[in-house]
């Protein structure tokens, strides 16, 4: 209430204020949104998230890589629907009722990726995610895929690069022959 | 900024596309029309619209900046005016420089739509200077003055303006011995007086008219360059008492200083507007009038109930002027899109509705259920309706190809086109004319004889080619036949027997013999196309037809002519499917390419060592192949005994498919796998279950060159290790053997 209040003094005052303001709104483009995998906890960037959806049956698609689980029908959309913990190495799990999908754009495309749960939505500065990750020993996940490691606060959030989980050629590769006229 | 103003620029050149593409289907079929050989006053109406149709052309193209094609438009632009202008009689030789000059129009817009660079100059010389070459005559009758027609206030006769110069002179004008008539003399100095009207209401009555009062004013339409200023020197030394208006009318006159809007005026406007009489006077008259149909009823010319048909008819065809607007082909997928997923909810619903104990409640549910399902089924049709153009637009570029290989063959060809207006999906109408092609210039390149040869057979010089396209039974059928030499059966079937498409004892009924010229090997061989008289690449024409999931038959008689006939699906959006069962999996199966469903005897099932198993239809021996291998699907039924075989065609062949059942036929809306994820093997897209769950759509042909892929690998491996089991397919393979 009393920032409210404040009375601005001078125009260096008002500068300063508008600064901030300007500030506050392009860091709030770093906001991820944060999920469980196993014992950590991962971000994506809130820009390429299309849609969280609870866990539903999905078609098995023949002759496609073990992560990809199969694809569902989002209104009328046909979305691929993978599982990182294969393609991350880690143990498969059976999925229960805080399992989620989150739809996420890469490469012009959506895709479905199973979490075990959904936590929060954070807003993280650019300023507190380190570039280089320093990997723990209970991390097992390819640093490939990696953006980052975001610090909120004591905690550490693993950011997760879309499109490098997914590589385009995974996405558009034609694999038999096109015969047209 | 820049880039705002590039995307203006794009944005600019797509509707230039766009409407380009529009403009040159009208200009197609207006050239046409002059080669039919109409009488030379309609041949001036349809060289007119062909002109204005340039004139926009070159407007627009000249916009988004492609001169030099702009430059060609210019030169035909001014040709066609030279034929308007009566000085270029309409000749073979001249509509030929048209059909030219439209067909580089039309290369050289889609060639800068396609490359987004300028056409070169180099191109149109040929067609400029034949242009030039026609003589021109000499014609004094009309006005040659102006050159762009349609202009009047654009670039060529921009320097004229037309004024309207409204002249009440004060009464007392004459007293002062100043003549009215120097006034339109000293205007007639600087323009050309197009047009006079005097009002002459004020005159009174003979008893209170003064010899010497000015009763009349006048209204003047002058051609002028001069500028408002030099016309209101003229009335510079007038008294104030006088009112003179001066108005631009440059817009209601076109070049021959007929003014525009007269046209389609009524007389009685005119009249009225000129001041020569009042509108009441028309009122008046209009009711004494009796309607012409009214008036030849009277006089027993014609019954009443024809002309209240005719005058309906007129009331219906001016109803049919339809605005029309372009909308993105995807806004339209989107939509069908929603209403697919409105059809899943409201089943989805309907089941929910029994759970409830109300049974009011329910039946009232139910009923509105149903009602809204009718509603969306209404919508589906609206919407796949508003994908489908008339056929016409692939049928109208034949005219021209049949003339061209008249000319070139010397050949005497009538082309016939009927059934234009039918309506086909656009995605189905852009696939469709490849082949279409193929087959029109086949029949008439190969099919059709020339002239002397028909004359020695007894048939009229002039060939036909019959194009007709027509609804039938929910499928499209188009036919393209010819009144030819038709196919030569036995040499189809040497040369069959020769490449060993079909063993030498092999004894074929006609209709399959005629299928054969759409084997591959058969129709790339030369000698088949200079005997048979069926050209190269059939295969393939067959081949994009039934991509499009439609087939293609043959009727041909020695010497009468051939006839192919094409079914063709109305939309692609939508396919009657047969789901099927294998393991919890559910797939389906276009129809068209489901040949029968059967549940094999122990006795018809076969193996044979390195080539895999067998079942027995009707004596011939069809591969059997097993879907849950191919998409390694769990849990399926693996004795082939218990499950169920269903037989599909691929080029001619059979093959049998082991499911574990059927579930039933089921209009599928087709969705892509590949707009989220990318094409999978023998998977051809996706649809939506009543469930809303997804299910698989396979592509038999995909199925069948899986199948021997992993065959030839198979036998390969088994040759190398010599051992049977080396994963699990095998087993089922070695279970195979025991069950016989």
């Amino acid at each position: 209430m009393s920032m409210e209040k404040k009375q601005f003094e001078n125009k260096a005052d008002i500068k300063e204020a508008l600064m901030n303001l300007l500030h506050s709104s392009t860091t709030g483009g770093n906001q991820f949104v944060t999920f469980n995998i196993a014992t950590e906890e991962y971000g994506i960037n809130i820009n390429s998230v299309q849609e969280i959806t609870g866990h539903r049956p999905l078609t098995y698609l023949p002759n496609s890589p073990k992560h990809i689980k199969g694809i569902l029908n989002l209104r009328g959309n046909i979305i691929p629907v993978m599982d990182p913990r294969i393609k991350f190495g880690l143990d498969e799990v059976q999925y229960d009722k805080n399992s989620v999908i989150i739809i996420v754009e890469s490469f012009e495309k959506n895709i479905g990726i199973i979490v075990d749960n959904i936590k929060d939505v954070l807003t993280i500065d650019s300023k507190n995610i380190e570039d280089t990750p320093k990997i723990g020993d209970t991390n097992k996940i390819d640093v490939q895929f990696l953006e980052g490691v975001g610090k909120v606060g004591d905690k550490f959030v693993i950011i997760l690069n879309i499109n490098k989980v997914f590589s385009k050629e995974e996405l558009s590769q034609i694999p038999m022959k096109a015969v047209s006229i | 900024m820049a880039k705002n103003e590039n995307d203006f620029q794009e944005r600019l050149k797509k509707i230039f596309f766009e409407e380009a593409q529009d403009l040159i289907n009208v200009l197609d079929k207006n050239i046409i029309v002059i080669d039919r050989g109409v009488d030379q006053k309609k041949i001036i109406e349809v060289v007119n619209d062909i002109f204005n149709i340039v004139h926009s052309l070159k407007a627009s193209t000249g916009s988004v900046g492609f001169i030099k094609l702009s430059k060609f438009l210019h030169e035909l632009e001014s040709f066609l005016l030279e034929i308007r202008k009566n000085r270029i009689d309409v000749t073979d030789n001249v509509i030929s420089i048209l059909f030219d000059s439209s067909c580089l129009v039309k290369d050289g817009v889609n060639y800068v739509s396609s490359s987004d660079q300028d056409v070169e100059e180099f191109e149109f010389n040929q067609v400029v200077l034949s242009m030039n070459n026609i003589p021109k005559k000499e014609n004094n009758n009309q006005n040659t003055k102006g050159t762009g027609i349609g202009t009047t206030s654009g670039s060529s006769d921009c320097n004229f303006k037309y004024w309207q110069i409204v002249m009440i002179l004060a009464s007392d004008l004459l007293k002062t011995g100043t003549d009215p008539i120097m006034y339109f003399s000293e205007l007639s100095e600087i323009g050309e007086i197009v047009n006079v009207s005097c009002n002459a209401d004020a005159i009174p009555s003979l008893e209170n008219f003064i010899f010497d009062e000015l009763y009349l004013s006048w209204e003047i339409i002058l051609k002028s360059k001069k500028s408002m200023n030099d016309i209101q020197n003229i009335f510079l030394f007038m008294e104030d008492k006088s009112k003179i208006n001066i108005n631009d009318v440059s817009s209601r006159y076109n070049d021959q200083g007929v003014e525009k809007l007269l046209a389609d005026k009524r007389l009685g406007d005119i009249l009225i507007e000129r001041g020569k009489i009042n509108p009441d006077d028309i009122d008046q008259v209009a009711n004494k009038q009796e309607r012409l149909g009214e008036l030849l009823v009277k006089e027993k010319v014609v019954a009443k109930e024809e002309v209240t048909k005719a005058i309906e008819d007129q009331a219906a065809s001016k109803k049919q002027v339809t605005t029309t607007i372009r909308v993105d082909i995807t806004k339209l997928d989107e939509l069908v899109n929603l209403i697919g997923e409105l059809v899943i909810t409201s089943s989805q619903l309907k089941n929910l509705i029994q759970k409830i104990d109300n049974k009011d409640l329910r039946r009232g549910l139910n009923m509105k259920c149903e009602e809204s399902a009718r509603i969306t089924s209404n919508l589906q049709d609206k919407v796949m309706n508003s994908r489908m153009v008339p056929i016409d637009t692939i049928f109208s570029q034949f005219y021209r190809m049949i003339r061209d290989i008249s000319i070139k063959q010397e050949k005497n060809i009538r082309l016939v086109i009927t059934g234009q207006e039918t309506e086909l999906d656009k995605n189905i109408i852009e696939k469709i004319n490849n082949p279409l092609k193929h087959l029109v210039r086949n029949c008439a390149d190969h099919g059709i004889e020339f002239p002397s040869v028909r004359e020695s057979k007894g048939k009229n010089k002039e060939a036909l080619i019959h194009l007709k396209a027509y609804h039938l039974e929910g499928n499209i059928y188009i036919e393209v036949s010819d009144d030819g030499k038709g196919m030569d059966k036995d040499a189809i079937l040497n040369k069959a027997k020769e490449t060993g498409a079909i063993s030498n004892d092999e004894i074929l009924d006609d209709d399959s013999i005629y299928e054969l010229i759409f084997l591959p090997g058969l129709s790339t061989a030369k000698e088949i196309t200079d005997i048979s008289g069926r050209g190269v690449g059939m295969d393939i024409v067959k081949k994009a037809i039934n991509e499009l999931r439609g087939d293609i038959r043959i009727r041909t008689e020695k010497n009468k002519g051939t006839t192919f006939i094409i079914r063709l699906p109305l939309t692609l959006a939508i396919i009657e499917g047969l789901l099927f069962k294998v393991g919890k999996q559910i797939l389906a199966l276009p129809l068209i390419s489901v040949d029968e469903i059967f549940q094999p005897l122990k006795e018809q099932l076969n193996t044979i060592e390195g080539r895999g198993e067998f079942v027995s239809v009707n004596g011939k021996a069809c591969s059997i192949i097993r879907l849950h291998h191919l998409l390694s699907i769990d849990n399926a039924i693996t004795d082939p005994v218990e499950a169920k075989m269903l037989n599909v065609l691929v080029n001619n062949k059979k093959y049998s498919l082991l499911i574990d059942d059927i579930i039933g036929q089921q209009q599928l809306v087709l969705k892509s796998l590949e707009q989220n994820y990318k094409k999978v093997d023998g998977v051809s897209g996706t649809t939506i279950l009543g469930s809303g769950e997804v299910g698989l759509i396979i592509d038999p042909t995909e199925i069948i060159e899986m199948y021997k892929a992993k065959g030839l690998f198979k036998s390969k491996l088994s040759k190398l290790n010599n051992i049977e089991n080396y994963n699990d397919r095998n087993v089922n393979y070695v279970y195979g053997k025991k069950a016989i």
